[in-house]
C-alpha cells in the first residue's frame, strides 16, 4: 500500500460509551485491520479486537490492555512485541460450575486448535462480586465488591509463571432489561463494559502484565433481530476466545521511568522496544477525546485524527480546544494516515488551500 | 482497598488538562480509571473557565 516505514498509530475506540463503529462485539476490527494496513503498526485495546467467539490476528496490531495503552501514552511503559506469551487463567469464585467448565473447555480449544501456550488456571479466593452502573453521561461502569481476591489470584498467576492473564468474572445476568434489548438490537451501550475495564485496569497495573478480560454470563434466548454488530457475542457459550488470542501475542509491558511506581523489573529501552515517541499518530472518535490516552499523546503534540463515530459522549476538538484532523470515517482516517506514513501534509489534500501569506 | 466511583466538576485553568484532571482525582484517591465525559463551555465561549464533567474510578 505504501512504500514508507511504518508509522506507529494508538487506535482508541473508548468502551461502553455506545459508538456506533466498536461499540459492540468486535465490530471495530475491519476499521483496525484496514488501519493496521495503512499505518503499518498499529497499538489498540481489547475492546477493538475482541469479537467473543470472533478474533483476527495480524503482526501488525499490538494488542494492549486499556491502563497499559495509557502508560504507554504517558511514556511510563515501553512496548516489547513478543513470540508467545503464557496466558494463565484467572478465573472468579462466583462462575458456577457449568458455565466454569464451559471456559476451561474454551481454553482447552485454543490449546489444542490454536497452539496457544495457556496457564496455569487459579480460582479466586471469593467472589468478585461484579456489579454494573451507569454515569450520568450514559457511560457505562462498574464496581467490585472483593478487588483484594483479584489480585491476589493474578499475583499467584505471576508467580507461577503466567506472562499475561486472560479475567474471567461472573458477570450479572439481566437478560430481561432494556437496556440489554437496546444493545442487542443495535442502539444501545455495552452494560458490560465499563466494568469490564476496570477490572483489567486494577490488574494490568497491579501486576504490569499484559491482562484482558471476558465476562461470564448465562446464554440469552435466541433474537432474530440481533443487530449484526453484537452477534459475535451469540456464537458460543463464552466471550473467552478473543482474549485468549489476543493476549497470546500481546506485547511486554516494559517499565520505563526509574524511581517511578512501576520501577520494579526497570530495563534499559532496547531497539524492538516501541516507545510513545515513535508514535506518529492517534486515531479516536471525534466525540470522545477526552480519555487519558488521547489526551495525553494531544499534548505530546502527536497528530490527533477525529473519526465521526457518533457515541453518547460530544467531547469534541472544539470543547477541548485541541487540533486535529478530522476524518468523516476510517477509511478517511486511513487516507490520513498514508499520507502521514509518505510524508505528505494532509492540509494538501483539502480545498480551499489557505495561501501562506 | 476500596474501588470508588467519582463524578466530578473542574474548572479548566489554562495549562495542559491532564495534570489539572489528575491533581482533581488524587483527593479522593488514586486513579484507576477517568475520562473527561462532558464539556461546558466558558464565558464567550473561552476554553479557560470551561467545566469539565469527569467520571471516573479511584483506588480509595
Amino acid at each position: 500500500m505504501t512504500a514508507g516505514r511504518p508509522l506507529p498509530t494508538l487506535l482508541v475506540i473508548p468502551t461502553g460509551i455506545g459508538c456506533a463503529l466498536g461499540g459492540y462485539a468486535g465490530d471495530a476490527l475491519p476499521a483496525a485491520r484496514l488501519l493496521a494496513a495503512a499505518s503499518g503498526c498499529l497499538i489498540t485495546h481489547p475492546n477493538v479486537m475482541n469479537g467473543a467467539a470472533l478474533y483476527w490476528t495480524d503482526p501488525r496490531i499490538h494488542y494492549v490492555e486499556g491502563s497499559a495503552l495509557d502508560r504507554f501514552a504517558r511514556g511510563t511503559i515501553g512496548l516489547r512485541p513478543v513470540r508467545r506469551q503464557r496466558v494463565g487463567l484467572l478465573l472468579d469464585a462466583g462462575i458456577e460450575d457449568d458455565l466454569r467448565w464451559r471456559h476451561l473447555q474454551v481454553a482447552e480449544g485454543c490449546r489444542a486448535s490454536l497452539g496457544l501456550e495457556i496457564g496455569p488456571v487459579v480460582t479466586t479466593e471469593a467472589p468478585l462480586d461484579v456489579s454494573l452502573s451507569q454515569g450520568a453521561s450514559g457511560a457505562s461502569w462498574g464496581q467490585l465488591g472483593c478487588p483484594e481476591a483479584l489480585l491476589r489470584a493474578g499475583q499467584q498467576l505471576k508467580a507461577a509463571g503466567a506472562t499475561a492473564i486472560a479475567v474471567v468474572a461472573r458477570f450479572p445476568d439481566d437478560s430481561g432489561s432494556a437496556a440489554l434489548a437496546a444493545y442487542r438490537q443495535g442502539s444501545g451501550v455495552d452494560a458490560l463494559a465499563g466494568a469490564e475495564a476496570v477490572i483489567s485496569h486494577l490488574l494490568s497495573r497491579e501486576l504490569g502484565l499484559p491482562c484482558a478480560h471476558a465476562p461470564a454470563l448465562s446464554a440469552l434466548p435466541l433474537d432474530p433481530a440481533l443487530d449484526p454488530r453484537a452477534a459475535g457475542e451469540e456464537l458460543g457459550y463464552t466471550f473467552l476466545a478473543c482474549v485468549l488470542v489476543g493476549l497470546s501475542r500481546a506485547p511486554d509491558l516494559v517499565p520505563l521511568v526509574p524511581g517511578s511506581s512501576e520501577c520494579r523489573g526497570f530495563q534499559a529501552p532496547a531497539a524492538d522496544l516501541l516507545q510513545i515517541g515513535e508514535v506518529g499518530a492517534v486515531v479516536a472518535p471525534a466525540g470522545a477525546l477526552g480519555g487519558a490516552a488521547v489526551l495525553a499523546c494531544a499534548e505530546r503534540g502527536i497528530p490527533l485524527i477525529a473519526v465521526h463515530n457518533p457515541c453518547v459522549l460530544e467531547v469534541s476538538a472544539e470543547a477541548l480546544g485541541l487540533p486535529v484532523l478530522k476524518a468523516g470515517c476510517y477509511a478517511a482516517a486511513a487516507g490520513l494516515l498514508v499520507a502521514l506514513r509518505e510524508g505528505i501534509s494532509p492540509a494538501a489534500l483539502q480545498r480551499p488551500l489557505a495561501r501562506l501569506v | 482497598m476500596r474501588l470508588q466511583p467519582v463524578t466530578l466538576r473542574l474548572q479548566r485553568v489554562p495549562g495542559p488538562l491532564t495534570p489539572q484532571i489528575e491533581r482533581a482525582l488524587a483527593i479522593h484517591g488514586d486513579p484507576l480509571r477517568w475520562a473527561i465525559t462532558a464539556v461546558e463551555p466558558g464565558e464567550e465561549q473561552q476554553l479557560t473557565g470551561s467545566v469539565l464533567l469527569i467520571e471516573a474510578v479511584v483506588l480509595a
